[in-house]
């Protein structure tokens, strides 16, 4: 594998006790700089996938490699490299949060004790430095838990789920944050996140897991040519606007939409090319439409159609 | 600094910083307060009867107010709350790495896995060790305030060290629990361990098989089983030993091969 990757994985496969298949089969790669975000539902393999990058479980077959080095829990000196957030965000409660992250910053082998400090500024903890992480919110618990992440420099970033417990503007600030270490510093993120949304603004690559495999990994750019497009007809009598299209040749497929409006979707090429023609047609037919769009599929809609794809029909 | 003496100064500042460790030293405190209390009882039964220290009709039959006999309750004190109290402590120590999840932040580390458990077992080591040598320094002066006969300067510091070894034995056993905490992710694997060890050290010790048991040693070392018991030899202190390097051997082993999950 390339040590221009700066993740890779090769067959990488997790099988439970209990014949629990989590990972199957999982190839990723990962260039440096990237920001690859790792989508699948609950149970998806998500965190297991994330666990083997970091050395924590061992593959049942298959391996990983972080900079063309292969994981193990042994790899101590490989560690100096990566910053990780597992899951929920965890810390000692008795200690500071200061105190959580020079403990940090001594097990990473850091001498620069100025570097918690910076961390603390970097993740707008100076209010709570010197207070028990028992006593800070899930955001600052979220927060510290980020700090000790990024504490060491890292040149590579495995996060799950480093939006969990912010609130909107945190998760901006960290979209921020997380969007200029990989523009000006060239760290990798390889994160996982529920928040598509998200997701959708920050990440330059996607790879969505389903079931322990790897049905789709697109960069965001190809993602977005890959998203439904619809042009969205409303119309004061709905039935016979769809009659009109039908008789032009289009195929209108009626929705009912969250406002329990009715509302017509056609998918026809030369509709989205050229949705003023659909306008003239209704204006024709003396049923203009009340609303006429071109709506693109959201990361959302789009991710749920993937993932309820059945087993049997992935490739 | 290496790595390993990090290790133990970010243990040792955690268990600073924590209740549990400190709770475990005044819990094992009360153990010269309480035997001192009983020599109270024992050298004036009739005055401790008068402050309400003993029931009009109650009798304490532990033997007489005398250093041996003093001695004699400490070390059992000592040996049998040691096993049940350390066993807290390591519980604490590596189970609540599990319970509050921190563990994560262990495993992909610079730091070996090997070197954090290694430091672990240090800071149980010298946290029992340190409040064993305070309970005996405490039992000596409270000995000492109640004015007890038949103090003997060599047979009285042979027990003390009988007792010392004692506690070092039972600190070097609790390897099992560190192994227990780690596997079972917690507490309650490895004080079920510890209860059902202690239990078992009783049954095999009544048995005349307590000085070949590992968890019967110590107590024996530290006078409990009385005169008919069968002394601890070289050889029971030896199993001691092994059984305690295997415990440490298998606690690392499992951190840096069993998946964590958790």
């Amino acid at each position: 594998m390339s040590a221009e990757l700066a993740v890779a994985t090769d067959r990488l496969t997790k099988l439970y006790r209990g014949n629990v298949l989590a990972v199957d089969r999982l190839d990723l790669q990962v260039r440096r700089g990237e920001i690859y975000a790792f989508l699948g539902l609950n149970g998806a393999g998500k965190s297991t996938t994330i666990r083997m990058l970091l050395g924590m479980v061992r593959p049942s077959a298959g391996h990983a490699e972080l900079f063309g080095q292969r994981v193990h829990g042994g790899a101590t000196d490989l560690w100096r490299r990566v910053g990780h957030l597992v899951e929920s965000a965890t810390a000692y409660p008795e200690l500071t949060v200061r105190e959580n992250l020079d403990i940090a910053r001594r097990l990473a082998g850091m001498r620069d004790a100025a570097a918690v400090d910076r961390v603390i500024e970097r993740l707008a903890l100076e209010p709570y430095a010197e207070r028990r992480a028992s006593t800070l919110s899930l955001g600052n618990l979220q927060r510290l838990a980020l700090a000790r992440a990024l504490l060491p420099a890292p040149e590579l970033l495995v996060l799950d789920e480093p939006a969990n417990g912010l609130d909107p503007a945190g998760v901006i600030e960290i979209r921020e944050l997380l969007r200029g270490l990989a523009a000006d510093a060239g760290v990798t993120v390889f994160m996982s996140s529920h928040i598509l949304g998200e997701v959708d603004r920050l990440a330059t690559r996607i790879g969505i897991v389903h079931r322990g495999r790897l049905v789709e990994e697109l960069d965001h750019d190809a993602l977005e040519e890959h998203r439904d497009r619809r042009l969205e007809v409303e119309a004061r009598d709905v039935d016979h606007a769809e009659t009109t299209l039908r008789e032009a040749g289009f195929s209108p497929r009626k929705r009912i939409a969250s406002d329990r409006s009715v509302v017509l979707e056609v998918r026809e090429p030369r509709a989205l090319d050229a949705p003023d023609e659909v306008a003239v047609l209704l204006v024709a037919a003396r049923n203009p439409p009340t609303r006429l769009a071109v709506a693109r599929e959201s990361l959302e809609d789009h991710f749920i159609r993937l993932t309820r794809v059945d087993q049997e029909e992935l490739p | 600094m290496s790595g390993f003496v990090v290790a133990v100064r970010t243990e040792m500042l955690k268990a600073r910083r924590s209740r549990v460790p400190w709770g475990v030293a005044i819990g094992f405190s009360l153990a010269p307060l309480v035997t001192g209390l009983f020599m109270v009882i024992l050298k004036d039964p009739e005055r401790a009867r008068s402050l309400g220290l003993l029931g009009a009709k109650a009798q304490l039959t532990a033997g007489t107010a005398d250093w041996p006999t003093y001695i004699d309750l400490l070390g059992q004190a000592v040996a049998v709350g040691g096993a049940v109290l350390f066993a807290f402590l390591t519980a604490w120590v590596f189970g609540r790495e599990f319970a509050d999840k921190t563990v994560r932040g262990l495993l992909a580390n610079p730091t070996s896995r090997g070197t954090i458990v290694l430091a672990k077992a240090t800071v149980v080591a010298t946290w029992g060790l340190v409040t064993t040598a305070w309970v005996l320094a405490l039992g000596l002066l409270i000995g000492g305030l109640i004015d007890l006969p038949g103090w003997s300067p060599s047979e009285g510091m042979a027990t003390v060290m009988a007792i010392a070894l004692a506690a070092v034995l039972t600190v070097a056993l609790q390897g099992w629990a560190a192994f227990f905490a780690s596997a079972g992710r917690g507490y309650i694997a490895p004080l079920a361990w510890t209860v059902a060890m202690v239990a078992l050290s009783q049954i095999l010790t009544v048995l005349g098989w307590g000085a070949w048991f590992p968890w019967s040693v110590p107590a024996i070392l530290a006078g409990a089983g009385g005169a008919a018991v069968e002394p601890v030899g070289p050889g029971g202190i030896g199993l001691v030993v092994v059984t305690a390097a295997v415990s440490l051997a298998a606690t690392i082993v499992w951190w840096e091969r069993a998946d964590q999950t958790g």
